[in-house]
């Protein structure tokens, strides 16, 4: 009996879950999680100076900075960077997205220093070499080109372009061949310049340290980072459409990959939490959305058939996704517009109560392992959802009422003026929609 | 010595409590209790492996239709009881196995238990379901077609393995599919599906002693029937086999497949100490001398596959925008005479251990993802108990070992060549 108690208790502390948040002289934020169940540390070093911020004509260069970050410094040579962290068994890798630019990182926790020594060098003394920066756009270029032969990445690259068309967010991260080509040293230290400010940045730690010695060594490294005022560049709302768009981008393949959708909400937006419960409904929740029922489960016509809503920090949209054999698009896409339709006016109580069971049952299971604590962490704090965000989770679930998802519904979902983009062997004439516009 | 030293002590090994049922059911459990969640995983001896030619892809619809229905539940109030216990529940169909599994919060596990011994005993297959969820599979069956890089690898396998089961598709070839009956599928689940052929994992926040109460009291009493796989011998490969396939694409790429060992060869620590050196990080031989220094590919990625009845070694090659396929094809020849004639660096050796190491603990974050990995060394690899002997192993490892490998295997008549080509204009 005294064996099982202790065990309970040896759960009930591993699982109190302690998110501390931190702040250097000059503005770094730095969030930790401690956690000794294995002697590893996950990190992410995190700038908001993601691709939206990609001036016109250079889309692609927030991708490219924090690529060349890790290309050499004052004092390291590219190749002494990546033997480095290595040698130990020790993991970095850029990532790029909308809102933030970063490198992520795990080590074993002996090599916590070399971690951030590693860490700071490269974010504070780049070296910006001409050669490492034709290697860095002749690797995305290419890499965009190799996408062109994968429909599922095109049509996630063409929705976003045709919703957003000339917005920031019309682009994916990566930019185009067109205009990565087209970014010199100059732009890329500017761009540096502009948003690589301690107080334009936040780390966030999860695992195996003690959280004062981990302030201190960073203090030691990033103490003298010197902080500016931050130029952000001012990124309008994007604008919608007043009537439905199309686009079809022609690929000799069995199947059309189906994209429909319209503008949604951003981070921030009050009526997430309904939105989201509301998105489960219809598309969202695996195998029993309405979506999936109908299209996979009756009628056997997808493999993937869903649907989401992305938020950024300037702008968001909704997404629904089928792919299916190019005989049955018309047919899928007169569904996912009739379910648009029907989740504005038809929603029980029973699916209400589904939702919410599954997403407070779930919950847990977000942030079970370091790697998913460091990413709930990073989402906590730069939309600003709050320390407790973990406990309060459940609340905000629960607090859903059904009429708030049928208003949801009515304004983030637009039957009557959406995007459709199809990526496939089809034609404007397969699809039979009358008010839509075809764009070439 | 000091790094072996420092591996006894990182590494502590995993522990794991293994009981047997009289039917011939194996349970493992394995204990984590960093969050209150348990994986719940039930995985079959049966795959791709087993099929035989007429049947391909059997063993993966026989895994979709599972999600159809028994005699207690329809296969929607399947699908939402887990969906109510807020779990994420799944499966996948591999080379050797069939796995179901279900990750819940700790307090609930037992819902998985009993839905998975129902699942086991009382299935359906319902014949109304099976032609809707047939067109399911065919759907990404054509979803894999569209994949390129996914397409040369079915067609290298199909060149590589002339009459070894591992030449088949998991999924499945699409006539096969179009062709197999409910009652193929249902003698199928009649054949395989039972405790005797199964193993049930419970990985997480659990205690083992409640655990095995809950298996006995779900699968004691169940009938169980081994099914011991047939056996397969490759004729060994005379000369180099080449092959091109062209789509409609913009740019190439190139595989190459080498016959290699499966699990437990001793040959097999080096395969995958080879595949670090080679392009396991941005130091790694190839992303450093081809990707980088070079600028002939994209990415240069190696496979060590590791078999229960075999196994190969496999390259996949994507050249940068205007680089020749055949100098790219040169080029990571170049690297591996490189490996077959010149011992590795103490340090580049010293490194690919210390990154099998972190790699070992790195993988214990996710406690479900123990509990697949014990399934894989179980059920394909001799023992689940291989999972801690691996890292060891692998710190035993010479430069002289991996030359002797290199040599023995990295030959011009042991592989497959193919390039995948962009159609030619019309």
């Amino acid at each position: 009996m005294r064996k099982i108690s202790l065990l309970l208790l040896s759960i009930a502390f591993a699982y109190a879950i302690n998110i501390q948040r931190d702040t250097l002289p000059n503005g770094l934020v730095i969030l930790t999680v401690e956690a000794h169940k294995l002697p590893m540390i996950e990190m992410r070093a995190v700038t908001y100076a993601g691709s939206v911020f990609d001036p016109a004509g250079k889309q692609g260069i927030a991708t490219v900075v924090n690529q060349i970050l890790l290309r050499g410094t004052k004092s390291r040579a590219s190749n002494e960077i990546a033997q480095a962290i290595e040698s130990v068994g020790g993991e970095f890798f850029p990532f790029t997205d909308e809102d933030h630019a970063g490198i992520s990182g795990r080590v074993l926790s002996k090599d916590l220093y070399l971690l951030i020594d590693l860490l700071s060098d490269c974010i504070q003394n780049p070296l910006f070499d001409s050669v490492e920066l034709l290697r860095i756009k002749s690797e995305v270029i290419s890499q965009i080109k190799a996408e062109e032969d994968r429909p599922f990445s095109i049509s996630k690259r063409e929705f976003r372009r045709l919703v957003f068309s000339d917005h920031p967010l019309g682009h994916i991260p990566q930019g185009f061949d067109s205009t990565v080509g087209n970014i010199s040293l100059s732009d890329i230290k500017e761009f540096y310049n502009q948003y690589y400010l301690p107080n334009n940045t936040f780390f966030v730690f999860v695992g195996d340290f003690q959280k004062d010695s981990l302030i201190s060594i960073l203090d030691e490294k990033f103490g003298n980072w010197e902080r500016r005022k931050l130029q952000k560049t001012k990124i309008d709302a994007p604008s919608e459409t007043s009537k439905p768009l199309g686009k079809i981008i022609h690929m000799d393949i069995s199947q059309a990959y189906i994209l429909l959708g319209n503008l949604g909400p951003k981070y921030g937006d009050a009526d997430w939490y309904e939105t989201r419960v509301m998105n489960y409904i219809l598309g969202g929740a695996g195998l029993t959305s309405r979506i999936s029922e109908i299209i996979r489960e009756k009628r056997g016509l997808a493999y993937i058939a869903y649907s989401y809503f992305q938020r950024f920090k300037t702008g968001g949209y909704f997404n629904a996704l089928v792919q299916t054999r190019k005989e049955m698009a018309n047919e899928v896409v007169q569904i996912l517009i009739s379910e648009m339709e029907r989740i504005q006016d038809t929603i029980d109580v029973v699916e209400l109560s589904r939702a919410k069971k599954f997403y407070t049952g779930y919950f847990p299971l977000t942030h079970d392992t370091y790697r998913e604590m460091t990413s709930i962490v990073l989402q906590i704090e730069s939309q600003n959802l709050g320390l407790d965000y973990l406990s309060q989770f459940k609340k905000l679930i629960e607090a859903v009422k059904l009429n708030e998802l049928k208003a949801a519904a009515q304004k983030y979902l637009h039957p009557d003026r959406f995007y459709l983009l199809i990526v496939g062997d089809l034609k404007p004439e397969d699809i039979k929609l009358e008010r839509i516009e075809w764009i070439e | 010595m000091i790094n072996i030293i420092l591996a006894l002590i990182l590494l502590q090994p995993i522990e794991v409590k293994e009981y047997n049922l009289a039917n011939g059911l194996k349970v493992l459990i394995y204990e984590d209790h960093f969050a209150p969640v348990v994986s719940t995983q039930v995985h079959y001896r049966v795959g791709s492996y087993n099929e035989s030619s007429g049947l391909t892809g059997i063993s993966h619809l026989l895994e979709h239709m599972a999600f159809k229905g028994t005699k207690k539940h329809s296969a929607k109030e399947y699908n939402r009881i887990i969906e109510e216990a807020g779990g994420l529940e799944n499966a996948f169909t591999s080379i050797h196995r069939t796995v179901f599994y279900a990750h819940l919060q700790s307090d609930r596990y037992e819902l998985e238990l009993e839905l998975e011994a129902d699942r086991m005993q009382n299935l359906l297959i319902p014949p109304d379901e099976f032609i809707p969820e047939k067109g399911v599979v065919m759907e990404e069956r054509r979803l894999g077609e569209n994949d390129p890089h996914r397409t040369l690898f079915e067609h290298l396998d199909l060149v590589s393995f002339s009459y070894h089961p591992y030449r088949n598709p998991i999924i499945g070839f699409m006539s096969d599919i179009e062709r197999l009956t409910r009652d193929d599928v249902y003698n199928w689940y009649k054949k395989y599906y039972n405790p005797a052929n199964a193993i049930i994992i419970i990985a997480g926040d659990v205690n083992p002693e409640e655990a095995l109460k809950l298996v006995k009291k779900y699968y004691g009493k169940i009938k169980g029937r081994k099914e011991e796989d047939i056996l397969f011998e490759e004729p060994p490969q005379e000369g180099e086999k080449r092959f091109e396939l062209k789509k409609d694409i913009k740019t190439p790429a190139l595989a190459i497949q080498y016959h290699a060992v499966g699990l437990n060869h001793e040959d097999m620590y080096a395969f995958d100490v080879i595949s670090m050196i080679l392009s396991f990080g941005t130091s790694s031989r190839f992303e450093k001398n081809l990707v980088r220094e070079a600028g002939i590919a994209t990415t240069i990625n190696t496979y060590s596959s590791t078999l229960k009845h075999g196994g190969s070694f496999s390259i996949l090659g994507i050249p940068q925008k205007g680089v020749d396929i055949q100098s790219l094809e040169n080029e990571i020849y170049n690297e591996i005479e490189k490996l077959k004639n010149e011992p590795v660096a103490d340090e580049e050796l010293k490194k690919a251990k210390n990154q099998v190491l972190a790699q070992t603990i790195y993988r214990q974050d996710s406690a479900a993802g123990i509990g697949f990995a014990l399934g894989w060394w179980e059920i394909e690899g001799g023992g689940w108990q291989n999972i801690n002997r691996y890292p060891e192993e692998v710190q035993k490892l010479t430069k002289e070992d991996i030359i002797e490998v290199a040599q023995k295997y990295f030959r011009k008549d042991n592989r497959t060549v193919g390039y995948l080509l962009p159609k030619e204009e019309k």
